[in-house]
């Protein structure tokens, strides 16, 4: 269950990163290209963080200290 | 006889170690992020123009494509004066095919739809070599039919993401994702279970320790699948794979677990 929650919440992430880098492209004008980059930059890497914390963490067994 | 047998003769020529920090090493992630998010945000915006909006080339209440129509036109006019967009009389033929025959209606899709997805894919990094190699592809097709643009820089930077893909999706999607799917010469988690009627040995083939099914390094060879103890010993039994495996016995397909 564990392992489930975990993958789910990185699946998760990933989606909610690539839904927003759309909604930011498909909604900004391109006047100002790195305002648009910038918020793609920062739900990337919290994505990735997420993965790793949360993910990774409970895969490799991290959080028992294996 | 002895010239072409020196030539041709099985040799493998490393890369040097700067080339391996660059383009196979994860301490330079961060900065393979920066170009993939770059080409990304680049093939998003342009698909966006693409798929919404008032001068979009898709879902329109005409005919779908009348812009790429009017870029492929543009594309095969030979000027009475100055050169043609187009240099190679094969790739004019090609768009006059296309045109002639009212590709453009769902060829516009394809390209709108493939902009908008490989802008996705590069972003989270999921499959950011084969995503760069599409890219590089789309660029390559732009740049025959005689747009320049921005098209060689982004054309560069997607060769550049396709030499670096083990690592370049790494702050990605791709963390994951390459480790479970593997390579065809070293398959992972998902493609060794679906595999595992085909694991060959249940002791390392170049030290004898025991391997672990799930989690040792695994080689294909012969159509069959090897796991090593260590990533030192798959490297040895990659190096010379009919070496071990001969000296390890016959490869026996071992039925698969429950």
């Amino acid at each position: 269950m564990n392992k489930v929650l975990a993958l789910v919440t990185g699946v998760a992430a990933w989606a909610a990163a690539a839904v927003v880098a759309v909604l930011i492209v498909f909604n900004m004008g391109v006047k100002n290209q790195v305002l648009m980059f910038l918020p793609i930059l920062a739900v990337v890497v919290a994505a990735w963080i997420i993965g790793e914390l949360v993910t990774e963490r409970v895969f490799t067994g991290r959080e028992k200290g294996v | 006889m002895a010239l072409l047998q020196r030539t041709f003769e099985k040799r493998e020529l490393r890369d040097p170690g700067l080339i391996r920090a660059i383009f196979s090493n994860t301490w330079l992630a961060p900065l393979w992020l920066v170009a993939r998010l770059y080409l990304g945000y680049q093939w998003l915006l342009a698909g966006s123009h693409k798929v919404w909006g008032e001068g979009r080339w898709i879902a329109v209440s005409g005919q779908d494509g009348l812009p790429l129509r009017s870029y492929w036109e543009r594309a095969i006019a030979i000027p009475e004066q100055g050169r043609p967009a187009i240099s190679y009389d094969w790739y004019r033929d090609f768009l006059t095919f296309m045109v002639n025959h009212e590709w453009y209606s769902w060829f516009s899709w394809v390209i709108a739809l493939g902009e908008v997805t490989v802008g996705i894919l590069l972003i989270v990094g999921a499959f950011a070599g084969l995503a760069a190699l599409a890219g590089a592809f789309l660029n390559f097709n732009f740049m025959l039919a005689g747009s320049a643009s921005i098209n060689p820089v982004l054309f560069v930077i997607a060769l550049l993401i396709l030499f670096g893909w083990k690592v370049a999706g790494w702050i990605g999607v791709d963390r994951w994702l390459l480790p479970a799917l593997g390579t065809p010469w070293q398959p992972g988690r998902v493609f060794r279970r679906v595999l595992k009627g085909r694991v060959a040995n249940e002791a390392c083939p170049v030290c004898q320790m025991p391997v672990d099914r799930a989690r040792s390094p695994a080689s294909a060879y012969n159509g069959l699948i090897y796991l090593s103890c260590c990533p030192v010993c798959k490297e040895r039994l990659d190096e010379q794979p009919a070496r071990y495996i001969a000296g390890f016995g016959p490869a026996i397909p071992v039925p698969a677990e429950g």
